[in-house]
């Protein structure tokens, strides 16, 4: 565990807002601040992970050994659309509705 | 006959052998439960939903069941599921309000067999949002109540599905453990809480967190009622890509060699996993837990190392937040959950759904990992993270070649004050320092209660190779049966 006096930055502000960007999460600039410093916290003390000698060490694809499932390829009976649709927020006309893609302008 | 004053206080063995010899109906047990959380559920708080009527309605069909003669050991026995598992037809939030009015059209697996089973489902418990938490205060809902010490946390994430089997408001409960969500609850509330094998019990209907570490498994009052609630609940499952298939004909009855006990047994004390961090009481009562397996018949080797386990923490906080800020990007406002509906694009419309919807331990997570995942930093981070993952695991390996069970403590404190972490996430992720391991490596573990401080419970970890769960429950059980820890109940 890193000692805090030591830490740096190592996500500043800019790069954050590039983050929340990404990750399509809405957001004020007072969230942006504290989790500024909250994810510096948190990455200074996994920045420890450096320390673990991996040169010879391949990275864990799967935990178990199990590869390709396969099944055969069996039409089988689906829920309902009207199962579908009862969770979707907005739907007209048995499809679910969506804001519009491309701006006016394109 | 009965062993307790009331119902509630049983434990599904014992009301289980009741049951089938007619001395008590599922009715009764049913409402006995009903009317223990009409008297404490408004201090423990540990639901998220509760259908009184459907789980007498259960318990009358239960009966019929019985009488009959075509029943399981788990006909008429009341629990609970934790609130990130699907029912048809029941709401399922994850404790999250971008899930708030969601109405699962299908069953997660794990249910449905206990369904098939004929336990009766009481509700769905309490949680940290997406499972996110050590404490169940980030839940978008209520926070939990330990019930040993109600100013105390109930632990997470699993922390409703813990308090409610520590308050006696369900017989048992399902939890689901990333990094520690059913076995710390579970040592903080007192109760017994086992992470089966990773692919040992289906995740289909369990809504995602982190896909790699993710597993569903029992808690329950005493190590026998968990492994009851295991037969039932683990196999393959067509259902789940990532379900043993090894197991398709081949399910273990976990009950059968519960009582063969330990002697012969070797048993590691994982040395790194008591640093300064873990506090003295806890460390305490943990050694005096391995001096009792030594006097009833196992070898313990005290000072066993697997120098990796302490990068475990940073390991998971790479894995986990980069899997769930890819399983995340599904809750978009389009298909089902709550939905911004204010003027503006679509990606507007996507963002605000987001920002609005979820918690703020959610959103540092999913920043985390798309950070951890962004073009620059992948070998830094999650290759790195990966490559760790694969030293754990086999530290992992080599050391079940020597020993039978690894033991550490569940937790490193005893719970804490509710709203004493929220605010330091760092501070909180060291709650589940000695849990973490076992996830990254896929394999077994139990928490079980070994000792009080401070009138609050601490668990003894048990942890096992892959698929080694009898091993396990049978030196959980042994240690059970030769302490009455497990028979202490809070004062409500």
């Amino acid at each position: 565990m890193t000692d805090s006096n030591e830490d740096k930055q190592i996500l500043n502000i800019e790069e954050l807002r590039h983050i929340a960007e990404l990750s399509r999460v809405a957001f004020t600039e007072e969230e942006l601040a504290l989790l500024s410093s909250q994810l510096n916290d948190i990455l200074n003390s996994i920045g420890e992970l450096a320390e673990a000698d991996t040169s010879n060490v391949e990275a864990t694809r799967h935990i178990s050994d199990i590869s390709n499932i396969y099944r055969e390829d069996l039409s089988t009976e689906s829920m309902s659309r009207e199962q579908v649709l009862d969770n979707a927020p907005l739907s007209q006309e048995g499809y679910v509705r969506v804001r519009g893609v491309f701006d006016e302008e394109n | 006959m009965k062993k307790t004053d009331e119902l509630y206080e049983m434990t599904i063995d014992e009301a289980s052998s009741l049951l089938a010899k007619k001395e008590i109906s599922s009715v009764e047990l049913t409402r006995s439960v009903i009317a223990r959380i009409e008297q404490v559920e408004s201090k423990v708080k540990g639901f998220l939903y509760i259908n009184k009527e459907d789980a007498i309605q259960s318990a009358e069909n239960a009966d019929k069941r019985i009488k009959s003669g075509d029943f399981t050991p788990m006909t008429g026995i009341p629990g609970v599921i934790k609130d990130n598992m699907c029912i048809t037809g029941v709401p399922t939030t994850c404790a999250s309000k971008i899930l708030e009015n969601f109405v699962p059209p299908y069953t997660a697996t794990a249910v449905q067999k206990l369904v098939d089973s004929g336990a009766v489902l009481i509700g769905k418990a309490n949680m940290d949002e997406f499972a996110m938490g050590s404490s169940t205060e980030n839940s978008a809902f209520h926070a939990t109540h330990n019930p040993w010490n109600l100013k105390r946390v109930p632990g997470g994430s699993s922390g409703g599905s813990a308090a409610i089997v520590s308050a006696g408001e369900g017989l048992f409960a399902l939890g689901s453990d990333t990094g520690g969500s059913i076995r710390q609850p579970a040592a903080f509330c007192g109760v017994v809480g086992m992470k089966p094998t990773y692919g040992l019990v289906s995740r289909y209907g369990l809504i995602a967190f982190a896909s790699s570490l993710d597993q569903i498994g029992p808690v329950g009052k005493n190590v026998m009622g968990s492994a009851m609630v295991l037969n039932v609940i683990s196999g393959y499952d067509s259902m789940d890509s990532t379900s043993l298939r090894s197991l398709e004909n081949n399910i273990p009855d976990y009950t059968a060699s519960i009582d063969q006990g330990v002697s012969g047994m070797k048993i590691g004390v994982i040395k790194e996993m008591f640093g300064d961090w873990v506090d003295a009481p806890v460390k305490q009562a943990v050694m005096k837990a391995v001096s009792q397996f030594e006097d009833m018949g196992a070898t313990v080797d005290w000072d066993v190392s697997l120098p990796s386990t302490k990068y475990a923490m940073s390991a998971y906080y790479i894995l986990a937040p980069s899997e769930a800020s890819s399983n995340l990007a599904r809750y978009d406002g389009v298909k089902y959950g709550y939905s911004w509906d204010g003027e503006g694009s679509m990606w507007e419309g996507m963002e605000n759904t987001r920002g609005i919807g979820f918690g703020s331990e959610v959103k540092r997570r999913i920043f985390l990992g798309t950070y951890a995942l962004s073009a620059g930093y992948y070998d830094a981070y999650y290759k790195k993270a990966q490559e760790v993952r694969t030293l754990i695991k086999s530290e992992f390996e080599d050391a079940f070649k020597k020993f039978d069970i690894l033991v550490t403590p569940t937790t490193p404190s005893l719970p804490f004050e509710l709203g004493s972490k929220i605010s330091d996430p760092l501070e909180m992720y060291r709650s589940d320092m000695c849990t973490i391991p076992a996830n990254i490596a896929g394999i077994p573990a139990i928490s079980l209660q070994c000792g009080f401080s401070e009138g609050l419970p601490i668990g003894l970890h048990l942890i096992g190779g892959a698929l080694s769960e009898e091993k396990l429950l049978r030196a959980a059980y042994s240690f059970e049966q030769a302490t009455d820890w497990h028979n202490k109940v809070p004062q409500i």
